[in-house]
């Protein structure tokens, strides 16, 4: 963390709001990508980041750590979208899933077909495995980091995150030449 | 090289796979969102707002006696003769129920089995159909007077919430909404249930009368409300858990007739969210006190903890009962004895630490003691799913896990459990007069 961003964080937890105005804003992008990635829902991961930034701006004062401001951010972000998952779980509501569509082939579209299939691959995992791969792959944590973020020790994070790679694989084998092309085991 | 190295060919494919899903712009709600954290207090960390004294028996206030004139006395006890012999003449006349509150027989057991909900009594073990027919019935839940019994019945996809006498007759539907998310608390009186049930999108507290008159959606403003409940023991107030705008949460209470809505004055949040923050609260008997789960920093180690804090009706003289003693053990969702003297919580450790388990344990609601556990131990930790009840005579506990799908009648003092086979759900155990 740079000095300007470190003073930026002290400003804000001595009350200067116009100072967390400018934290709020160079994150809010990424929080929102992240949120929506993790609940894979615009409207509970709008719900999910003013939740955190609200919770940001009033706990401030507590932060100890300014140059660990992001990761709490991050960190306050992930237990956000979990309690929104588990408000949503206690509906029972039917999840819709999309109708199986045939990836698109050929060098042009690859990179298309690697989102779509990744995207609804990443839709059948539950929230906290989302959360650890959004944590590790997205927002670029080591495993110990991430681990800590989601409160859970290094072994369960790791072996969270096999199943979830699992689960992606496991996902992706409905279409066997697709799997193949990311694994990067043949040409598309 | 580990299978989580960034360089396997599928994980980084995968990597720039999820860049390019996240790919977006500002979000067009920041401003909003930075309107609303201006309008914010901030504050000191958070911890709890009360002290953390030891748990004390609260003494009853009587006002002092006065003396009275002898003549006035006599016409008054000729009176109050009188009225107790009518009184007794009427209540004699109608069915016994059991007091809304405290002690009471054990009735029937009901439970829902391959979408029918099934009675058992008691005495004899013998297992009848209650209500079966169309549509899965799930989730039965006997008024306090033990004559009613209300059910959820699921047909195309909508739960709906329904009614029936307690042997299972007139079965009639309550709502015309479909349950989403929905909690059901009877009233004291058994004439009505308290629901909240998400309406055009948002949870709502919906009053719901079982006689088919109109239901009441209180009006909270703002509030989003969760986990509702009487008062004891005339249900004067409802209590709830209401998330507010600013991201807070706190618990409330209202009137019925939706007036007098007030804060308790305990917002706060933790960082495992507003859903459990202030949830599980319940109160006790007497309705003079409330239980509620507390999660906060209390000084066992740097992780915040799931306890189990009571707090006077008005929101004030917060205390923390007593609690593990291992800090890696977590207490919450407190349910009190028929004869208050008791707190049934439950117990977990987090599936991280070798994959965790939950399980019940008993302690005094005067808080005393830390509470001592009964009952078998669900391997799972936080997602055990365990849910519990108290027989009405307070000498058995009904325990059902959501990850197993047993059920255990577990003896609170001796913490000895039987198996019942015959269930796979959580049972309702009706409530007759002793």
């Amino acid at each position: 963390m740079t000095v300007d961003r470190r003073e930026l964080v002290e400003r804000a937890g001595r009350g200067d709001h116009d100072a967390f105005a400018v934290l709020a804003t160079a994150s809010a992008t990424r929080l929102d990508a992240a949120a929506r990635l993790i609940l894979r829902d615009p409207e509970l991961a709008r719900d999910a980041v003013q939740n955190t930034l609200v919770r940001a701006w009033r706990d401030l004062p507590g932060l100890r750590e300014p140059d660990r401001f992001d990761a709490w951010l991050h960190r306050l972000l992930v237990n956000s979208c979990l309690d929104e998952a588990r408000r949503r779980r206690r509906r029972p509501i039917e999840i819709e899933i999309d109708p199986i569509r045939e990836p698109a082939t050929g060098d042009t579209t690859r990179h298309l077909a690697d989102r779509d299939l990744v995207e609804r691959a990443l839709a059948r995992l539950d929230p906290e495995h989302r959360a650890l791969v959004v944590l590790h792959y997205y927002l670029g944590y080591p495993l110990p980091e991430a681990a800590s973020s989601l409160g859970i020790s290094l072994p369960a994070a790791k072996s969270r995150l096999h199943r979830a790679m699992q689960g992606l694989r496991r996902s992706l084998t409905a279409d066997p030449s697709a799997l193949a092309e990311l694994e990067g085991g043949r040409p598309a | 090289m580990t299978s989580f190295d960034r360089f396997d060919p599928f994980e980084q494919r995968i990597g720039s796979a999820i860049d390019e899903i996240a790919a977006g712009g500002r979000p067009d709600y920041l401003d909003d969102v930075l309107r609303q954290t201006a309008r914010t207090s901030q504050r000191p960390r958070w911890s709890f707002p009360g002290s953390w004294l030891p748990a004390g028996i609260r003494a009853s206030r009587q006002g002092p006696l006065r003396r009275a004139r002898l003549g006035p006395v006599l016409l008054l006890l000729a009176a109050a003769l009188l009225l107790a012999a009518l009184s007794a003449w009427f209540v004699g006349s109608r069915p016994r129920v059991p007091a809304p509150f405290g002690p009471a027989a054990n009735g029937m057991i009901v439970y829902a089995y391959h979408g029918d909900l099934w009675a058992r009594d008691s005495l004899t073990a013998v297992d009848r159909i209650l209500v079966g027919g169309a549509g899965d019935q799930a989730y039965p839940l006997f008024s306090p007077d033990g004559r009613r019994l209300a059910f959820s019945t699921t047909i195309d996809r909508r739960e709906l919430l329904m009614a029936s006498d307690a042997d299972g007759s007139h079965v009639h539907q309550l709502l015309p909404d479909p349950l989403l998310g929905a909690s059901l608390a009877w009233s004291p009186d058994s004439s009505s249930l308290l629901v909240v049930n998400e309406v055009a999108g948002r949870p709502s507290l919906v009053v719901v009368p079982v006689d088919g008159s109109p239901a009441r959606r209180l009006d909270l403003g703002d509030l989003v409300p969760a986990e509702a409940s009487w008062q004891p023991p005339d249900g004067g107030l409802i209590l709830f858990h209401g998330l507010r705008p600013d991201g807070f949460v706190d618990l409330y209470t209202v009137k019925p007739d939706g007036s007098g809505l007030h804060a308790l004055g305990l917002a706060a949040t933790s960082t495992y969210g507003t859903g459990y923050t202030l949830s599980g609260a319940t109160w006790a008997p007497d309705g003079r006190s409330i239980l509620v789960n507390a999660v906060g920093l209390d000084g066992s180690g740097p992780a915040e903890r799931f306890r189990v804090a009571s707090i006077a009706a008005d929101g004030t003289h917060l205390r923390m009962l007593p609690g593990p003693a291992d800090p890696k053990v977590q207490e919450a969702w407190p349910v009190v004895s028929p004869d208050g003297r008791s707190i049934l919580v439950h117990r977990w450790t987090w599936k991280a630490d070798n994959g965790g388990q939950g399980w019940l344990a008993v302690m005094p609601s005067d808080g005393s003691a830390p509470a001592t556990d009964i009952g078998p131990r669900i391997p799972g930790g936080e997602d055990t799913g365990l849910m519990k009840t108290w027989s009405p005579d307070g000498t058995r506990v009904l325990m059902a896990s959501g990850n197993t799908t047993q059920v255990f009648s577990i003896d609170p003092l001796s913490g000895l459990q039987d198996p019942l086979d015959w269930a796979d759900q959580l049972p309702d155990w009706q409530r007759v007069s002793p």
